[in-house]
């Protein structure tokens, strides 16, 4: 511990020790005391954090690895568990504990007489701890304990509030389509040991540099890990589970639905760069994904009626965005996205938050407008986190997302794969995206007032407790943006600081300056179209011209989009209805065998349970046969081979 | 005629007859005294100075001093002597759990701990086998204890039946065991294991067909003690009517004698026999990890679900077996270890929340436990979570071992299939957390004096979560560099 | 051989009825008649001592306790179930079918018959030596074991039956008390 980065290794300890307090002992503490200690906790490991930041400024090579202990030997398997802190994480810890810090600040207000109070910080702390177990591990195998741990917490908190059978249900989808993710890490695990015989993520890398460009084991490993990351980051084809996560508290979707976990795939695919450097195909399978989502989100979102699903569709699209950076192989974009994306998500979350804290739990924007004058604060910050999502020049997101529209226009990585192609949805979302960006801020904030009357009178804005994190959140949309400026014309920040930790050799074309300022041209373009069509429906016509989606092929459209481009119901009539079908057909066996649960998303697997268990009869004859049958095959195939032999 | 006398290493057979003496004079101190505390007391004295036996022949062993009675048939190697700390281990825990059930349900009898007793001692036969008859008898004073014991709750129809239904098929399986080996024993003209694998690899040997024959008889005999697929049928109806200290035992102490033997021979005699006999168990692999992992999806009752993940660990030990040599037989050992801890302790949960007529072991019970009994719902989280393979638990490490050991041996599909299952697996182990933490109460939890009952429970608790973080240290103990498996 | 040939057959014929007969005393006597060809098969090997221990224990005393279980409880036939017709016939199909298996396997590779002199010489004198030797030599593990199995069966069933007096005697005093 002579190194004073090291101590940023105590970061998780801090919020696992806060979260174990708050849990054992947080009923006898009076109520705002949980919530101060969840935040001295995460507020000191963002402190640590930085200072190991700062430590690391100056240093030719900054990484740190630090072994915990050793956890196994076995054979040809042999582990260590340890912590690397280097470029990389240590961007990713400041984000986590320090947008956490300001979640957690933020909620002290907003669950302010919940009778959970404690159990929500314990389950805010336990997240924290998992996080940052997962961005700082050297190993695939102790990133994987961050990743089921975020996951179990955030199944736990977007149940939170349990007595609501539609929130449990909420979380029983986000775990069954979050085992499919699974499915991908563990093999890609089992893989990438067969393959090189190691889990160490630095080891693994090396090795994967030197082995042939393009070959069939990388790109499976890359397409599994590519599976993992779809169904943590909520991707095509398994971002069903996200929008229904909504249903926890609103600071929780802030910080794990939005700002943090969600970007865990990203950070995956950034940190095991070497592997989909070298395997083009599964690269560009990583952006076409990316780009398909970003888009097919948008679309979804422009319908949308809930200011929570809204902002849950934003983030799948904006996740869109920063699977394709690293897609085609611009990583440091991808964490840059992630960096402002972070923030302004964050605020707007937050934002809707201080909205519905503020109407008593009404989510539905038709009920709202004009919020923008009692609450002057928040619907000030929500408009700066409106421009920055939209990309508007100066504010954060323009810088990122421009990097990312032109990482996809000049990748050589997946020059033969349509990356231009992938660059002109990309634009076309960008347009989509300030239009409902702007659909929702007028909705909510500017226009006339649809309130009921008794929401009304209770109108108020939020205590300042909740507020001030929405001004600091709104400082860093604005500025975040400035490490991360166009390289060929600014100095950059951030490309050379985060490519000293993610070694993977991508060649990007480098074009003329005319043309890159034309692409920035471009880009401004997309939003002004965007926000100016915005303007002129929600502002201007006052939502008139939207009449003529309620017919006809636009018509049709308009219900397509709102059924969330009619993924959930694809999932229904493929997976569910044929199981319950053939199921209804052996309605003798007990009909309430399968769990709700189980029926959402497994009965197809449920019926080969199901069948499995009929010959589970309770006779002892019947067993008896099995057995015998059993021998008897094995028997019968030896004596057959016996024979032929 | 010269009279050889069989060579006897007292120190081997210590830790068998402490238990078996222990076993003798509890059953005679209950002659004269019914107390029931003062018997489980005995017996949890005689595991312990059973252990400590154990112990320092462990100790000589990592030294590397191999001991072994009578010529070789009773073994007292390295591999044996880890089987027989978690054999203890289980027959401890298993104790503890039964206290204070047999109390509550009006089942006292002090009969039961020497039977538990003489059960675990048979399981040590077992492990210590290295003779296919001491194997055959180590088994069936194993099984009769466990027979006895499954019945233990007359007046049920359940528990008489499910202890009926265990002896007939049990006896059903011993044939068949006991054909595998008339059949090894006719092909070689050996019993002991060190002899039969001579007479295999003699010159001349004509007789691998039916020493083949052999081998599947015996696969099949002890696949049925160890829930092998589609030797697993009678596993969910008698775990689900035994008494559940029972079925604690019996998943634990019962499997891993049976994994034991199995390990030895397979490791020793199969390599010799036909491919075929190897390939058996790779079907049988498939089978159980397929068929467990989905079945338990679909059961609501948690002893039934539990069962039906009992079959389906029983798929991952196999998969140690079949990387035999000492890499299986390590991922094995430590494998069990991990189980024994988790499963009893879900099974020790299970009894505080089960009333007096073992009823009630479904979903419901476990509604919204996080609020009534915090403590209770948290150790069950752990068990569960760790047999569903979550890492930094004991399970997730025992998995791991498992699956490097059958990749090393080149078993890669069957590997696949055996990931695959086990994220499968995770949707019906989350389950009862899912209720635990999301759902009201729907019963008055029963408030018992259970003290003995939450020892066991503290101490599975600190062995999962301390084998899950630190799992190295137990590991590396197993570890001599040289076979785990004396004898050749 | 001949002989050889005629006892195998009888003592199948015998084993099938164990298991075909419906009335239990046939089958037991049909069990009787297994075992007792099966001493037939000793005497003809030379193994006299084991002939005669086969005829004292099994084909005497357990038989009798058998026969003797049998007509104090006066257990009848059980009635074929119409339920499991389909399955007799399974059952019966694949038994045969193994049972073809494992003659066909057996019988793959030729093996010489042991030495007829050379076994007769080993078993002079009835062999009572030989078993005695073997039993207190090679097998005295085995043989203290079958003791500990004894034991368990014993306490087993001693447990089982007291507990059932004892719930008798409780139920009843319950029912008195009310």
């Amino acid at each position: 511990m002579n190194d004073i980065v090291t101590w940023a290794a105590l970061a998780p300890v801090l919020a696992l020790l806060g979260s174990l307090i708050n849990g054992l002992f947080g009923r006898r503490l009076k109520e705002p005391l949980p919530g101060i200690i969840g935040s001295v906790a995460v507020g000191a490991g963002f402190v640590l954090s930085f200072i190991a930041f700062i430590a690391l400024l100056g240093r030719t090579e900054p990484s740190v690895s630090l072994v915990l202990w050793p956890y196994l030997n076995a054979g040809s398997f042999s582990l260590e568990l340890g912590f690397v802190i280097d470029s990389l994480s240590v961007i990713m810890m400041m984000i986590v504990t320090g947008v956490g810090l300001l979640i957690h600040i933020y909620s002290i207000g907003y669950m302010h007489g919940d009778s959970g109070f404690s159990r929500y910080f314990a389950g805010l702390n336990l997240f924290i701890a998992a996080m940052l177990i997962l961005v700082m591990a050297d190993s695939f195998l102790l990133m994987f304990v961050g990743w089921e741990g975020v996951g179990v917490v955030s199944y736990l908190l977007i149940g939170f509030w349990y007595r609501e059978r539609l929130n449990a249900d909420a979380a029983r989808k986000a775990f069954i389509v979050n085992r499919i993710g699974d499915v991908g890490f563990l093999l890609a695990m089992f893989l990438i040991f067969k393959t090189f015989g190691t889990l160490n993520i630095a080891e693994v890398n090396e090795a994967a540099l030197s082995l042939v460009f393009g070959s069939a084991a990388l790109s499976l490993i890359a397409l599994l890990l590519l599976l993992a990351a779809t169904g943590k980051s909520a991707q095509l084809p398994l971002q069903v589970w996200l929008p229904d996560a909504m249903a926890g508290p609103t600071p929780v979707s802030a910080l794990i639905h939005a700002a943090t976990m969600v970007t865990a795939g990203v950070y995956l695919i950034a940190r095991a760069a070497p592997l989909f450097a070298q395997s083009p195909a599964a690269a560009a399978t990583v952006a076409w994904v990316g780009a398909l989502t970003a888009i097919i989100a948008a679309f979804v979102a422009l319908s949308q009626k809930d200011i929570k699903k809204i902002l849950a569709y934003s983030t799948i699209s904006q996740l869109g965005y920063m699977f394709v950076a690293v897609g085609v192989g611009a990583y440091w974009v991808g964490i840059f996205h992630f960096f402002t994306n972070a923030f302004f998500k964050a605020l707007l979350f937050l934002t809707a938050g201080s909205v519905i804290h503020a109407l008593g739990g009404e989510q539905n924007i038709d009920k709202m407008g004009g919020l923008g004058k009692s609450m002057k604060i928040t619907g000030g910050t929500a408009l700066i986190a409106a421009l920055a999502i939209s990309g508007a020049p100066f504010l954060s997101g323009f810088f990122s997302k421009d990097a990312i529209l032109s990482a996809s226009f000049n990748s050589e990585l997946i020059a033969g794969y349509g990356n231009y192609v992938i660059y002109a949805i990309l634009l076309l979302t960008a347009v989509m995206t300030a239009f409902y960006m702007f659909r929702w801020y007028y909705r909510v904030f500017a226009g006339s007032e649809r309130l009921d009357k008794e929401t009304k009178v209770r109108l108020h804005e939020s205590p300042s407790i909740m507020t001030v994190p929405l001004l600091i959140l709104a400082f860093f949309s604005v500025v975040a943006g400035y490490i991360g400026l166009p390289e060929f014309a600014f100095p950059n920040w951030l490309a050379p600081w985060l490519e000293q930790s993610i070694e993977a050799p991508v060649n990007f074309v480098h074009r003329a300056v005319l043309t890159e300022w034309l692409l920035i041209g471009l880009s401004v373009l997309a939003v002004a179209v965007g926000l100016g069509l915005a303007y002129w429906v929600y502002h201007l016509k006052n939502a008139a011209p939207l009449a003529r989606f309620n017919q006809g092929f636009l018509g049709a459209l308009n219900r397509f989009s709102q059924s969330g481009a009619g993924f959930d119901g694809l999932y229904r009539n493929v997976f569910i209805n044929p199981g319950e079908g053939t199921a209804g057909g052996l309605a003798a066996v007990d009909k309430e065998v399968i769990d709700r649960g189980i029926r959402a998303g497994f009965v197809s697997v449920g019926l080969l349970g199901r069948l499995l268990g009929l010959w589970q009869s309770g006779y002892v004859r019947i067993y008896a046969l099995a057995m015998l049958a059993g021998i008897a095959i094995l028997v019968i195939l030896l004596a057959v081979t016996g024979v032929m032999a | 005629m010269p009279l050889v006398l069989p060579d006897i290493d007292w120190l081997t057979l210590a830790p068998l007859l402490v238990l078996l003496s222990t076993a003798s004079l509890a059953a005679l101190y209950a002659l004269y005294n019914r107390s029931s505390k003062a018997v489980a007391l005995l017996a949890l004295l005689g595991l312990a100075v059973a252990a400590i036996f154990n112990l320092q022949l462990f100790v000589a062993s990592r030294a590397g001093e191999l001991r072994s009675s009578f010529g070789l048939r009773y073994l007292a190697d390295q591999g044996a002597l880890a089987f027989n700390f978690v054999i203890l281990l289980g027959a401890a825990l298993a104790i503890l759990i039964s206290y204070d059930y047999l109390k509550r349900a009006e089942l006292e009898q002090p009969e039961y701990y020497p039977l538990m007793l003489l059960s675990a001692s048979g399981a040590m036969v077992m492990a210590a086998a290295g003779d296919l008859i001491i194997l055959l008898l180590g088994l069936e004073i194993m099984s009769l204890a466990v027979y006895v014991l499954s019945a233990w709750r007359q007046q049920a129809r359940e528990s008489a039946e499910a202890g009926m239904k265990y002896f007939l098929l049990g006896a059903f399986a011993s044939a068949f065991l006991i054909y595998g080996i008339a059949l090894i024993y006719g092909a070689t003209g050996f019993f002991s294991y060190p002899q039969i694998v001579a007479g295999l690899l003699a010159e001349g040997f004509e007789q691998i067909f039916l020493a083949t024959l052999g081998g599947i008889m015996i696969l099949a005999g002890l696949g049925f003690k160890v829930a092998l697929v589609p030797f697993h049928q009678w596993a969910p109806d008698v775990y689900t009517g035994a008494p559940t200290p029972v079925t604690a035992f019996m998943s634990v102490v019962v499997k891993t004698a049976a994994f034991a033997a199995l390990l030895r021979i397979f490791a020793f005699i199969y390599p010799e026999l036909g491919v075929l006999a190897v390939q058996s168990l790779v079907v049988l692999i498939a089978l159980t990890l397929i068929v467990g992992n989905f079945t338990a999806l679909v059961q609501r009752g948690i002893k039934r679900m539990l069962a039906y993940s009992a079959v389906a660990h029983a798929g991952y030990l196999a998969l140690a077996v079949l990387a035999a040599g000492n890499l299986g037989m390590r991922a094995a050992i430590w494998y069990l270890t991990a189980y024994t801890l988790m499963n009893a302790g879900a099974f020790a949960v299970l009894t505080l929340l089960s009333d007096r007529n073992d009823h009630g072991d479904d979903l419901e019970r476990f509604a919204g436990l996080a609020r009534s009994r915090p403590y209770l719902a948290a150790a069950m989280t752990v068990f569960l979570l760790s047999l569903a393979g979550i890492p930094l638990l004991a399970g997730f490490v025992g998995k791991i071992l498992v699956f490097s050991a059958a990749i090393e041996a080149g078993y890669v599909s069957l590997t696949v299939i055996a990931i695959i299952t086990s994220v499968v697996a995770m949707v019906y182990y989350l389950r009862p957390v899912m209720y635990m933490y999301f759902r009201e109460p729907e019963y008055e939890p029963l408030q018992t004096n259970s003290r003995s009952t939450h020892i066991a429970i503290g101490i599975a608790v600190f062995g999962t979560v301390l084998l899950g973080i630190f799992p190295g240290w137990w590991y590396s103990l197993l570890d001599l560099g040289q076979s785990l498996l004396a004898g050749l | 051989m001949l002989t050889f040939v005629v006892l195998s057959v009888l003592m199948i014929v015998g084993a099938v009825g164990v298991i075909t007969l419906k009335q239990p005393v046939h089958a037991a006597l049909s069990l009787v008649a297994t075992l007792l060809t099966l001493a037939v098969t000793y005497v003809t090997l030379q193994a006299h001592f084991l002939a005669a221990i086969q005829v004292i224990v099994y084909a005497g005393a357990i038989m009798v306790l058998f026969l003797f279980v049998i007509m104090l409880l006066n257990i009848q036939g059980d009635q074929p179930q119409p339920h499991f017709r389909w399955m007799q016939i399974v059952a019966y199909l694949t038994a045969l079918l193994a049972a073809g298996a494992i003659a066909a396997t057996a019988f793959l590779s030729p093996r010489e018959l042991p030495n007829a002199e050379l076994m007769s010489e080993a078993l002079a004198g009835g062999g009572a030596a030989a078993i005695g030797e073997a039993l207190f030599n090679d097998f005295v593990l085995a043989f203290q074991l079958v003791g500990v199995l004894l034991l368990t069966g014993i306490i087993g069933a001693v447990s089982l039956v007291q507990r059932k007096a004892t719930q008798t005697a409780k139920d009843e005093r319950e029912l008195s008390g009310v």
